[in-house]
């Protein structure tokens, strides 16, 4: 391997480990480090987050399916939404200078920040009943509580436009969108917290891949770049997880916070 | 309405391990296969998907770019591969409804995929 390519991959693996501490896919941390560290162009950068994505959402899916977490039928029907905006934003991405294109991705940041930073009192808001049954049941078994959780999703209208906004991101800008699709299907859909994570997990890899057909026809795509950035979030992500037992994400998040905040100035200024 | 049947889980979790196992290894062996390829012969192309399958199948690429590609091919389809299975696990369960869903996704990505090669 070279230099660039062990530069990229370590990158990647930093990427990917901070993310898997949040919850995030590693997209977040690695087109700043991309674009501002190693200089790539904003549109390569994307290109290489959206494959890096795929193939951390691809792992974390296959783990969560096997544990019975992924509600597969909400995840399908949430995903006619979010390929949708994925072309979208794939495309309107390809129409836009590489400047504009940093300055939403810098203001996209701010606002990711925000998110991180209330989603304590996020995750203990009460979720929405509209005391209709929309028909997508789902259970798992949480090891946490050592119980069974069964749940009916509801309201589903708001989250498949909430999932067409994420949708719209990961293409445009070149994250998974759970941080917009989580708390979504939670308060919206009032989907467990836990099934919620993994449901949108299950969905990013296809939204991705909707992206990525995109970048990959306009030749967006740096094999060089995207493969060791990929495989660095990949094996970030693995020691993320494993970090995350013993590290809690809550000790953390403000150092993410004002890191987000500092390279999302960064950006809209470059 | 049944739940999802577990191994039909199983069925979409190894679809998943299976491509990223395999885009994995295909990434790591043209990582490792750049540095032998004479500089002249990897001077960061920039293909489309056309553009490489057209390349390969004459073989006008260093295999480290091949297999680079084919990487980020396989790792691009295993989501849609992912969405096959998914049709076909639903056409198990007779469940009308999310067939129909699952084959919207697919038709798609599908279209997106052809007009990506042409």
């Amino acid at each position: 391997m070279s230099v660039d390519s062990l530069l990229l991959a370590s990158g990647g693996i930093v990427a990917g480990m901070f993310g898997a501490l949040l919850g995030l896919g590693g997209g977040v941390f690695l087109i700043p480090f991309l674009v501002l560290i190693l200089n790539i162009p904003m549109h390569q950068a994307v290109a290489t987050s959206i494959v890096a994505v795929i193939a951390t959402s691809s792992t974390g899916a296959a783990m969560n399916l096997e544990r019975h977490m992924v509600n597969i039928r909400l995840g399908m029907l949430l995903e006619t939404a979010t390929v949708a905006g994925a072309i979208a934003g794939g495309l309107t991405a390809s129409i836009l200078d590489a400047a504009v294109l940093t300055k939403i991705f810098g203001v996209l940041l701010v606002g990711i920040a925000v998110m991180m930073a209330l989603s304590e009192k996020l995750a203990a808001m009460v979720p929405a009943s509209d005391g209709k049954n929309g028909g997508l049941a789902g259970q798992f078994y949480d090891d946490a509580t050592k119980a069974s959780i069964q749940y009916t999703a509801r309201n589903i209208a708001p989250t498949m436009f909430i999932s067409l906004l994420a949708g719209n991101v990961s293409g445009l800008l070149g994250l998974g969108g759970g941080i917009f699709k989580v708390p979504a299907m939670h308060l919206l859909s009032g989907i467990p917290l836990k099934a919620a994570t993994a449901t949108s997990n299950f969905m990013i890899g296809v939204t991705a891949a909707a992206g990525a057909f995109v970048y990959f026809a306009e030749g967006h795509l740096d094999p060089h770049t995207a493969a060791p950035a990929a495989l660095g979030v990949l094996l970030g992500s693995f020691m993320g997880i494993r970090l995350s037992r013993v590290l809690k994400a809550r000790d953390l998040k403000w150092v993410f916070v004002v890191v987000l905040i500092a390279a999302s100035f960064q950006l809209i200024t470059r | 309405m049944a739940d999802q049947r577990p191994d039909h889980d199983r069925w979409i979790a190894w679809t998943l391990k299976i491509g990223m196992w395999l885009s994995a290894c295909l990434l790591l062996g043209g990582l490792i296969l750049t540095p032998l390829t004479p500089a002249k012969e990897s001077s960061g192309l920039f293909l489309n998907m056309p553009e490489f399958l057209g390349a390969a199948v004459q073989g006008q690429l260093p295999l480290s770019e091949t297999l680079l590609y084919a990487g980020i091919m396989t790792l691009i389809f295993t989501p849609v591969m992912r969405v096959g299975i998914a049709v076909v696990t639903f056409v198990a369960e007779r469940d009308g409804k999310f067939v129909g869903v699952s084959v919207a996704v697919l038709v798609v990505l599908l279209l997106e995929v052809i007009i990506s090669l042409s």
